[in-house]
């Protein structure tokens, strides 16, 4: 897109392109469009609704002058384009009223919904729109509710709505029949006697540039309006534009294009190619609507607010220098989508600009400058700097080509293309560690990280070695051996022994948990319970049993424990009995050093014997992901069990769970998850940062403040969860 | 890890004596006249010995000039145990000064031995020698990102024997690099198309180095052009370091152009 500074060049033959996309964009509609500008107030015609579907007003006059059998009566005058008399003959042969409603209804009967142009209008972040059709097209199109709901002359309270994305029909429109304004009388009540839509529409053309679209300039209610504006002072020389359908060349039509200029109308030629200009008309707004979101992303990730002043007071040396700012220049003029600072690349770049324009550059932007530079000439102070702006897709310069139908909202895109950019950023240079990882997290898939049943690993060594711990138990309770089939495992307290152990149990199916499971826990028993214990497996049946025995270096003063034992873990060698032991404790500092301590007891040397030595083992000690993956997977079984399905995690969340040495467990991790399930929104498949805390906590503002930076990044950003 | 020492003396005759003391054979020597280039010195590089004259300057009666420094080394960054040599009077102040800060030991320049100075520094060296290998495995957690990137190392530039092979790999260029600072901007390694690339700061080396590791069966001018991709420029000079190890290329380039600034340097750049 290229664009132009002063209206008197628009008949310049030089300055048109005369392909698709080239079509220039004056620099002061440009500015208006900009946060700091006016704003910009699109002046919408029929073209679109024409475009749509749409009768035109000479139609529908004919239509409704059938229904009513009066169609051979306006003949001729509509043929002379008497449009204004027709309507008001129609209406005094019926009533104003009944015409209203007719018209109404058949523009209700004609719409099959909104033109591209109307979608493309509404994504464009205009201050308001104004509209003369009565359809209520663009409010359809407008599925993001960037605009307030359609208003019309007779909202009393017209004036309030200037600060707002307003929608103005300013001849009413079909949801409001009576507001629909066919007859000279209503025209001139507007224009002469409603003061308050005067005032309103001079407020437009005082405080906003305004831009027509699908107008054609031959409505007279609305040239006498600009007339009047004209007179009043209202209207700037270069505050008013029009997209103007023409067939090339356009300077050949000067009689058009003076007359637009009397009026102070800007026209900004489109390429006619029978078409009335539509598809041109398409591809300049997509265009405009690329650049103004380019334009903004970088301005909220400039350069300039993203890195340390040492870099920039660099670049700024570097770029301005004397060999350079030649190379920089014309490096600005390659960038793509930024007609704004290939205007001031045309207006001759002075060593002043290099500082506002860093302010007004976003990161990938800089690195393509760099590039182009390095290219021109190599430098070492270019190639340092290029250090600094690593490639990466998502920070690239450009905005993504898809079509601007495809995005939301205009005002929403920037917004968060902005946050991406300033996440990505400040994850390379304030983000801390904990907080590094925590972005580099997009998902998490946790069946990639099962070991057996909901029991997760989400390092990959840690995981297979469980993988076979849990094959091996698994075959043992599955096929009947002589062997001793007992295991002794190590972990620290609250690691996912017991978990691991449930979880085998609960993969041999729910009659075998029910029946053939047992749980025993040697701190909390008493000698006479794990002797009835043993005595019942003794004497059991020959199906499969698993009988865990937890905290087995408990009650480390008692005699008894192990001499009641030792002797049962032979049960499995018995023709007739099936019996798997699963002995676990946490004590000591591991495996190594909880087997020579239960060996110093009585009996413990037989009850270790008792174990194989390659069944002796230690879960791996969890990773920091592991949390995570655990803390994700308990959020999915808890939200399943409170009939709601938790798909993301905000990272927040996920920073929270890392930095907090309380959630170091398996257990808190899940009381955790489940407590925050329970305070999620309903149909709301998101799991907050606030979600973890309890109404008033003041943890919440604590751990935030604490963690300002990283928090800040981190917030308002997901990681999704799944199966 | 070759030893390096730093020695920081306003006097160049001083500073002569510890280059003619310690030979290049026992460790490769920095000489600082100045407080600002010895902090550069540290800045840039680990050492495995500092020689510090306290007093820079002739009215510093309290041998103060030099204590930001010796408050830096008091805390053995890295493991770099610090000898003073004084030439104050003041001896027995000095001497608990010194200790009171984690000195290794105290020199008085007008009782100074060069055979002593030579042994205690080589005494030196091999009490900080003690960190290389630490310094090594946590270059290569940083290089790993705590083994987290393990995994895409591994798909990323296939090495024979799989993990085996990847750690004598990485081990390499953790030899010759550590201890590393990452730059801001970047991280310390990144799969980058069918390469592992990075670009850290080697406090071994006193510079920016940019690692980039691919399998031997992509070509070289793909790794060459992907790595330039990543980097932003072509490497035009020949790499430090060039290997095949475990049918991985691995290659170090020199970065002499990038600067300390952009780096997590354990002392931040003077600003003046």
């Amino acid at each position: 897109m290229h664009i132009l500074s002063c209206q008197y060049q628009y008949l310049q033959p030089s300055s048109y392109r005369g392909t698709v996309g080239e079509t220039e964009v004056p620099v002061d509609l440009l500015e208006a469009f900009d946060r700091r500008g006016s704003g910009v107030v699109a002046f919408v015609g029929s073209g679109p609704s024409c475009d749509a579907g749409l009768p035109s007003w000479s139609d529908l006059l004919h239509r409704v002058a059938a229904e009513i059998g009066l169609d051979h009566e306006i003949e001729s005058p509509l043929r002379r384009g008497e449009l204004l008399a027709v309507a008001t003959y129609l209406a005094r042969q019926r009533s104003e009223k009944d015409i209203q409603e007719r018209i109404a209804k058949q523009i209700k009967r004609a719409a099959r919904g909104p033109s591209t142009i109307h979608k493309l209008i509404v994504k464009l972040p205009f201050a308001g729109i104004i509209t003369t059709n009565y359809d209520l097209l663009l409010t359809e199109a407008d599925s993001s509710r960037n605009f307030t709901l359609p208003i019309t002359y007779l909202n009393s309270s017209l004036r309030s709505k200037f600060r707002e994305p307003f929608l103005l029909h300013l001849h009413g429109h079909i949801d409001d029949p009576a507001s629909i304004i066919i007859t000279r009388q209503g025209y001139d009540d507007i224009q002469l006697k409603g003061n308050q839509v005067r005032q309103f529409l001079s407020s437009v053309f005082q405080a906003r540039s305004v831009l027509f679209v699908g107008f054609g300039f031959a409505d007279d209610h609305i040239d006498n309006l600009l007339r009047d504006l004209q007179d009043s002072g209202a209207i700037g020389e270069s505050s008013v534009f029009g997209l103007i359908p023409s067939v090339l060349p356009f300077a050949s039509d000067r009689v058009r294009h003076e007359n637009l200029r009397f009026r102070f109308i800007n026209p900004i030629y489109i390429t006619d190619t029978g078409d009335h200009g539509v598809q041109h008309l398409c591809t300049w707004m997509e265009d405009l609507s690329r650049t103004l979101r380019q334009i903004r992303s970088s301005q909220s990730g400039s350069v300039k607010s993203l890195k340390p002043a040492y870099l920039i007071n660099r670049l700024e040396t570097l770029l301005a220098s004397e060999p350079w700012l030649p190379v920089f220049a014309a490096a600005l003029d390659s960038l793509p989508d930024r007609p704004d600072l290939h205007h001031l690349v045309r207006s001759n770049l002075s060593r002043s600009d290099v500082i506002e324009i860093i302010d007004r550059i976003d990161l990938g932007e800089m690195r393509s400058i760099l590039l182009f530079m390095n290219e021109s000439r190599r430098d070492p102070l270019i190639e340092d700097a290029l250090t600094c702006f690593p490639t990466n897709r998502e920070v690239s310069g450009t905005v993504p080509e898809s079509s601007v139908l495809e995005n939301t909202s205009e005002v929403i895109d920037a917004k968060t293309l902005g946050s991406r950019i300033e996440l990505m950023v400040d994850n390379q240079t304030e983000l801390d560690e904990v907080a590094e990882r925590i972005m580099a997290i997009s998902e998490f898939q946790l069946s990639r990280f099962r070991v057996a049943g909901n029991y997760l690993r989400f390092d990959e060594r840690s995981r297979n070695a469980l993988r076979d711990r849990f094959t091996a138990i698994r075959n043992g309770l599955k096929h009947k051996t002589t062997k001793r089939e007992n295991y002794l495992i190590w972990a620290p307290p609250g690691a996912g022994k017991t978990y691991f152990v449930t979880e085998i149990v609960r993969t041999m199916g729910e009659t075998f948990a029910q029946n053939n499971f047992r749980m025993l826990n040697l701190c909390t028993i008493e000698k006479a319970a794990l002797a009835s214990e043993i005595d019942q497996l003794a004497a059991g049946r020959a199906s499969p049993v698993l009988c865990m025995i937890d905290e087995i270096d408990g009650r480390s003063t008692d005699v008894w424990p192990y001499e009641t034992l030792f002797s049962c873990l032979d049960l499995n060698t018995w023709e007739n009995r099936h019996v798997v032991f699963v002995l676990a404790g946490s004590g000591r500092g591991g495996l190594t050093e909880m087997i020579e301590a239960i060996k110093a007891r009585p009996k413990g040397a037989d009850l270790i014997d008792r174990i194989p030595d390659y069944n002796r083992f230690e879960l791996p000690r969890p990773v920091d992901e592991d949390r995570l993956v655990l803390f994700a997977e308990q959020v999915l079984i808890a939200s399943r069990a409170k009939g709601q399905v938790a798909s993301e995690i905000e990272r927040l969340a996920l920073y929270f769970v890392l930095k907090n040495d309380a959630l170091c467990t398996a257990r808190q991790l899940s009381e955790l998850a489940k407590s925050s399930v329970e305070k999620m929104t309903p149909a709301d498949g998101r799991l907050f940062y606030d979600h973890l805390f309890r109404a008033g906590d003041h943890q919440l503002m604590r751990f935030w403040e604490e963690n300002h930076d990283s928090a800040k990044r981190l917030q308002g950003t997901f990681v999704s969860i799944e199966e | 890890m070759k030893p390096r020492i730093l020695a920081i003396d306003d006097e160049e005759e001083w500073l002569a004596n510890f280059r003619a003391w310690i030979p290049d054979n026992v460790a490769t020597q920095d000489s600082a006249d100045t407080t600002i280039k010895a902090i550069e010195f540290l800045r840039q590089c680990r050492y495995h010995a500092v020689i510090l004259d306290l007093s820079m300057d002739v009215g510093d009666r309290e041998n103060r000039a030099n204590h930001a420094i010796q408050e830096h080394l008091a805390t053995r960054p890295e493991g770099t145990p610090y000898i003073i040599v004084s030439g104050t009077i003041q001896i027995s102040e000095v001497r608990d000064s010194a200790f009171h800060l984690n000195a290794y030991h105290v020199f008085f320049k007008d009782e100074i031995e060069p055979s002593v100075v030579r042994d205690r520094i080589i005494a030196a060296i091999s009490e900080a020698s003690k960190r290389d290998k630490d310094l090594v495995a946590d270059a290569r957690i940083k290089l790993t990102s705590k083994g987290t990137l393990e995994d895409g190392i591994l798909r990323t530039v296939r090495p024979a024997g799989g993990a085996q092979g990847m750690y004598p790999m990485l081990d390499a260029v953790c030899q010759r690099l550590a201890p590393i600072a990452p730059h801001r901007d970047r991280p310390h390694f990144e799969i980058w198309k069918d390469c592992v690339v990075g670009l850290v700061w080697s406090r071994q080396l006193g510079f920016a180095v940019s690692v980039m590791l691919t399998n031997r069966r992509t070509s070289d001018k793909d790794a060459s052009d992907q790595f330039t991709d990543w980097l932003g420029y072509s490497q035009q000079q020949r790499p430090l370091f060039n290997r095949d190890i475990a049918g991985v290329r691995v290659q170090l380039f020199a970065e002499a152009a990038v600067s300390d600034a952009h780096f997590e340097l354990p002392i931040p750049v003077l600003t003046t």
